[in-house]
């Protein structure tokens, strides 16, 4: 019988799952044939055969069940590389012939397979793997919950009384969204990057590995404080060649003059993206309300991020 | 054995077994073989076994489906019934086997010519 295309593929699917399953179902035929003998059998007796010379003439009319055994295989299996290859390119020179069906089926694949990496890359990214911070099991983000909402922004009074009134944190930073960018003005041509303004805490809250220098004191950071800054690695290298005796160098930054004090590990990413910390020298005797911070803490060894924390 | 008796052609038992199932309605195997039998008139000579290589290769081509149920002597048996798909290949196979048994018996019934 002449096979339409979908039916070769029925066959196909078929052989496909007898490579699963085996042969499974080689015991049902066996009941099956067993069956129809029997019956051939009783047939011939019943029209006066002598039991013994019936199961004879059945298996006669029935024919040779090792060979029906092994077609019914060479059926449910790829009997060789061969015929693999031969219904592969079949299938390939139908996909060929029918383009519109092929292009559905690349299309359909495509965009499963692109809608499940998007997915997975972000949920990988978001829930599976840990943040790129060391220690950031320990690392919490303060967000103010009040009857009118969740609010993470926080403000300069705020975040006095997080610093000096809780106990359950280790070390704890304030720190601005790195605004509309700094003009850095060194050498030859002037620069506008974007730069953070973070309390001491900072670093330490965040792990950033210094790689030349310091990060500023606690000291530093204070109303009236000197004009220091920490740059990123990146800069470091774009801006400044490496030069491995930059720590000291004053540079200018949208019209003042700042001293580098250090630079940090190639590793460190900030949220949001930065070249340059500055201190926040934020007054702690402000009432500014403008909620223009974010805050961050290392919990204490004790407690670890992983119930939500009250204050 | 009768000598007259022909053995199946290649091909020809799918096209019968899809026939009876389609007249007759779900059979188990020896039924099948049964009624290919007596509508053979013993003109047939048939390897009963057979029947069931060409209702597995049915089965994996969609045309028919296969059921677990009880025979009329109250044994299990394994029932075959067309499905649509096989309805529409009957169609197509019939059709094919009118025109061909048509052109074979116009070629043979040539007269020499003189």
């Amino acid at each position: 019988m002449s096979l339409p295309g979908e039916s070769r593929l029925r066959a196909f699917m078929a052989k496909a799952r007898g490579l699963l399953h085996g042969h499974r179902h080689d015991g049902e035929f066996d009941e099956e044939m067993q069956e129809h003998l029997q019956r051939l059998a009783e047939r011939f007796v019943a029209q006066g055969m002598p039991r013994g010379e019936a199961a004879a003439a059945a298996q006669r009319q029935f024919g040779n069940t090792t060979l029906l055994k092994e077609g019914r295989r060479e059926l449910q299996t790829f009997l060789s590389l061969e015929a693999l290859w031969h219904d592969v390119r079949y299938a390939l020179r139908m996909l060929r012939k029918n383009p519109g069906f092929a292009s559905v089926a690349v299309l359909t694949l495509a965009l499963g397979i692109g809608a499940n990496t998007a997915i997975f890359s972000i949920v990988n990214a978001v829930l599976l793997q840990p943040l790129s911070y060391p220690q950031s099991d320990r690392l919490v983000a303060l967000m103010r919950s009040s009857p009118a909402g969740n609010q993470w922004s926080t403000s300069v009074p705020k975040f006095m009384v997080y610093r000096e009134q809780t106990k359950v944190f280790e070390s704890i930073a304030a720190y601005d969204f790195a605004g509309p960018g700094i003009n850095l003005a060194s050498g030859d041509r002037p620069e506008q990057v974007k730069g953070i303004h973070a309390s001491a805490g900072y670093f330490e809250v965040f792990g950033a590995p210094i790689a030349l220098g310091r990060a500023y004191t606690a000291e530093e950071d204070r109303p009236g404080g000197p004009r220091v800054a920490v740059i990123s690695n990146g800069l470091w290298r774009r801006r400044f060649g490496g030069d491995p005796t930059i720590v000291g160098r004053t540079v200018e930054l949208s019209g003042d003059p700042y001293q580098i004090i250090g630079v940090l590990g190639p590793e460190f990413k900030s949220v949001p993206p930065a070249d340059i910390w500055l201190p926040l020298q934020a007054d702690p005797d402000s009432t500014d309300q403008g909620h223009y911070l974010r805050a961050a803490a290392q919990c204490d060894r004790k407690r670890r991020s992983g119930r939500r924390r009250r204050q | 054995m009768d000598t007259k008796r022909s053995e199946v052609l290649q091909g020809t038992l799918d096209l019968m077994i899809l026939k009876t199932l389609q007249a007759l309605g779900p059979l188990h195997g020896f039924g099948i073989a049964r009624r290919i039998e007596q509508v053979s008139r013993d003109v047939l000579q048939l390897n009963e076994g057979t029947v069931y290589t060409s209702l597995l290769r049915l089965q994996q081509r969609g045309w028919i489906a296969a059921e677990w149920g009880t025979s009329e002597n109250n044994r299990k048996a394994k029932f075959y019934s067309i499905t649509k798909r096989g309805q529409k290949q009957l169609a197509v196979e019939a059709e094919n086997w009118e025109r061909i048994s048509d052109v074979i018996g116009r070629v043979l019934r040539l007269e020499p010519e003189r």
